[in-house]
């Protein structure tokens, strides 16, 4: 009889170990993505996007994204949920200083944010990966120069490399890489076709849209792969499960409170732009509105701040990303249906007054402002162009012809001076 | 009549010559590389004499610096070999390439380097001619002219018209062997175009992880027409897998005596 009880008891145990186990390891348990900020070396804040689990109850491998030039963190929204899936967790931080400059912190930063994530205490130190895209592809093989534990790399569009990264791909040959490119993409398509000849991990794979027919409408490259060719997320997290190991995929609930205040803007093409929209407390209809435009390097977080002070003042505020850059006059046309996407998000809607609704743009913008002021293709009546950034083409604003709107200029990036514009015109 | 019916004759008969004549000149078999006139540099050696020369240098992480070498003496190719003489070394030795290279294209670029070639591939031609392949010393003490104090075969930094290198954006950027100028000792393509083979093997210390060891790696040198000027240097090694091939690896090949081909 003692023998019996002891056995059942064992086996009860065993029962409620493995019952544990099975809901430690399919539980649907909810994810939170957090906005975080973190230090760099230097001090320097750092905003970023942090998707992970609500209750850690193991280690989990990570994967930090690493933007392209004139991106920013809300570029990998569209992959959280394929990572999450998988049990990944998610570091996706702004590089503010990441610039086509020789300066060193464009490469700290990411060490830096790979330090942050590995410090993490319930992220798996042995399973770590990237995604990185255009600019960042280079930096982000400079960054894990000495981080033989990053074993899983997602390549898209890399630009031209130096030897010193693609000899990474043998030196550490558990390195695995995802080269995504498409033919529009230049030589950078054929990069990515060396380096995956170099990488000598066998899980290295490719996506190459190879046929000038595919559907890449806007011939631009990067994180624009994951509007025109959705497919393109669930590869990126197949590629992951491969390399980390992971068999199991169960759709998470992700606790979306940071996204409050986002919208997603469509360009008169039909490209998704990520925006916040921040109205007024106690509003009055019908309110005024403000287009924001951040400047070169930055993203909508540059106007969180004013945002909340211009709502407070009864003022809605629209601050869209920059999509697809600016700076060529062959690209105008492109960025040109953003803008005007943007507009008619705001003038569909009955809440906001047409006649009081101002535009900013910031020194980069100041090419498709001045092709978009003198032909009076803007449907508003306000506008202020504003010096902030390291480029403004060499347009002076004062000799436009802006005869039919109200026209402000400011000569130095001062938000307080733009408040008062904005504050005192509207 | 007569003269009517004669004049009749003769302008059949010219029509017929005039058909004849236009059916032997299109009939005729196009040989690889018709499409140009052979270039009479095509072949051509340059003799480097025994003694001891430079390799190295001291800015780069995966080498040695400065130190003298003793060679014997050899005869080095002044150009990558071209699609037209590998062409040729396939009709004659009816040799199967096991990379990606294709005889149709090749074909219609008979004066670009033979590209899109394993390791093995390369060593065969070397074979069939009686040649071998460089040692990655070999091609180096020649890039650089047998001098002490040079980093790039062009003597200085190269620009976009003496090398070829950094067409960032172009889909393709091989071009023939001849396109750029030679280095001092008058061997071309040493600075950018083409990767390549040599018959040296990268050292082994200097790789981790768990996968290379299914690898035999040999030392690439000579940069790319993707690479940026920094790395288009007579040092720069680059360790690349012997079973793979690429669109912009090519090779040329060393003998002990002189080869005409």
């Amino acid at each position: 009889m003692k023998r019996i009880i002891v056995t059942a008891t064992v086996l009860f145990i065993a029962l409620l170990i493995l019952v544990y186990f099975i809901f430690l390891h399919t539980g649907n348990q909810n994810w939170i993505l957090d906005d975080i900020q973190f230090k760099a070396r230097d001090g320097f804040v750092l905003d970023a996007y942090l998707l992970r689990p609500e209750v850690p109850r193991s280690k989990y491998p990570a994967v930090a994204c690493f933007h392209q030039l004139w991106g920013n963190r809300d570029d990998f929204l569209n992959l959280f949920p394929k990572l999450a899936e998988a049990g990944i967790v998610v570091l996706a931080p702004n590089f503010p200083r990441q610039q086509p400059t020789y300066d060193p912190k464009r490469i700290s930063d990411l060490r830096d944010a790979l330090d942050f994530m590995e410090s993490i205490d319930y992220v798996d130190g042995q399973k770590l990966g990237m995604v990185t895209a255009s600019f960042s592809v280079e930096t982000g093989m400079t960054a894990i120069n000495r981080k033989p534990n990053v074993i899983a790399s997602v390549m898209i569009s890399g630009q031209i490399l130096r030897e010193n990264s693609r000899k990474r791909l043998t030196h550490n040959s558990n390195l695995a890489i995802f080269n995504i490119a498409s033919v529009h993409d230049g030589s950078h398509y054929m990069i990515m076709k060396e380096c995956l000849a170099r990488s000598l991990n066998p899980f290295s794979r490719s996506f190459f849209i190879e046929k000038q027919e595919d559907p890449f409408s806007i011939q631009a490259h990067g994180t624009f792969v994951f509007d025109e060719i959705p497919d393109s997320l669930g590869r990126i997290q197949q590629f992951f499960m491969d390399v980390f190991g992971i068999s199991i995929k169960n759709e998470k609930l992700i606790d979306k409170e940071v996204l409050k205040n986002t919208v997603y803007l469509s360009s008169t093409d039909g490209l998704p732009v990520v925006a916040t929209l921040k109205l007024p407390e106690s509003p009055h209809h019908p309110m005024p509105a403000v287009i924001l435009y951040p400047p070169q390097f930055k993203s909508r977080v540059y106007y969180d701040k004013l945002a909340d002070r211009l709502a407070e003042n009864g003022i809605a505020v629209l601050a869209p990303n920059t999509k697809r850059t600016c700076r060529e006059p062959a690209k105008l046309h492109l960025c040109d249906k953003e803008i005007q996407g943007a507009i008619q998000y705001i003038l569909k809607d009955g809440r906001f007054d047409p006649s009081r609704i101002a535009l900013v743009f910031p020194s980069f913008y100041f090419l498709i402002a001045r092709q978009m002021i003198e032909n009076r293709e803007i449907p508003v009546k306000m506008v202020v162009m504003m010096e902030a950034g390291p480029k403004n083409y060499g347009i002076n604003p004062r000799k436009m012809d802006h005869a039919g709107y109200c026209f402000h200029y400011l000569k130095k990036p001062s938000l307080g001076r733009l408040k008062y514009v904005l504050l005192n015109s509207l | 009549m007569m003269k009517i019916f004669g004049l009749r004759r003769a302008c059949v008969l010219g029509f017929i010559l005039f058909l004849l004549i236009l059916f032997s000149v299109v009939a005729v078999p196009q040989l690889p590389g018709d499409d140009a006139e052979p270039d009479p540099r095509i072949g051509a050696q340059v003799f480097i004499r025994s003694g001891n020369y430079h390799v190295g240098n001291p800015t780069e992480t995966d080498t040695h610096s400065h130190r003298l070498m003793a060679f014997r003496g050899f005869y080095i190719d002044t150009h990558p070999v071209t699609n037209f003489q590998y062409v040729e070394f396939i009709n004659r030795s009816r040799y199967h390439p096991r990379g990606k290279f294709s005889i149709e294209e090749a074909r219609k670029h008979s004066w670009l380097p033979a590209t899109g070639l394993i390791y093995a591939d390369a060593e065969a031609f070397a074979d069939f001619y009686q040649k071998r392949l460089p040692t990655e010393w070999e091609w180096e003490i020649a890039a650089r002219s047998l001098e002490k104090n040079v980093l790039y075969a062009t003597g200085s930094l190269p620009t976009l018209e003496t090398g070829n290198f950094y067409r960032y954006k172009q889909k393709n950027g091989v071009t023939p062997g001849f396109s750029y100028p030679p280095n001092k000792l008058g061997i071309y393509g040493m600075a950018g175009n083409v990767f390549e083979w040599t018959s040296s093997l990268y050292p082994i210390e200097k790789l981790k992880g768990a996968y290379f060891q299914k690898y035999r790696l040999m030392v690439l040198r000579g940069g790319a027409w993707t690479n940026i000027p920094h790395d288009v240097r007579v040092t720069t090694r680059t360790p690349f897998p012997a079973s793979r091939s690429l669109e912009w690896l090519g090779f040329r090949c060393v003998s002990d005596k002189p080869v005409q081909h």
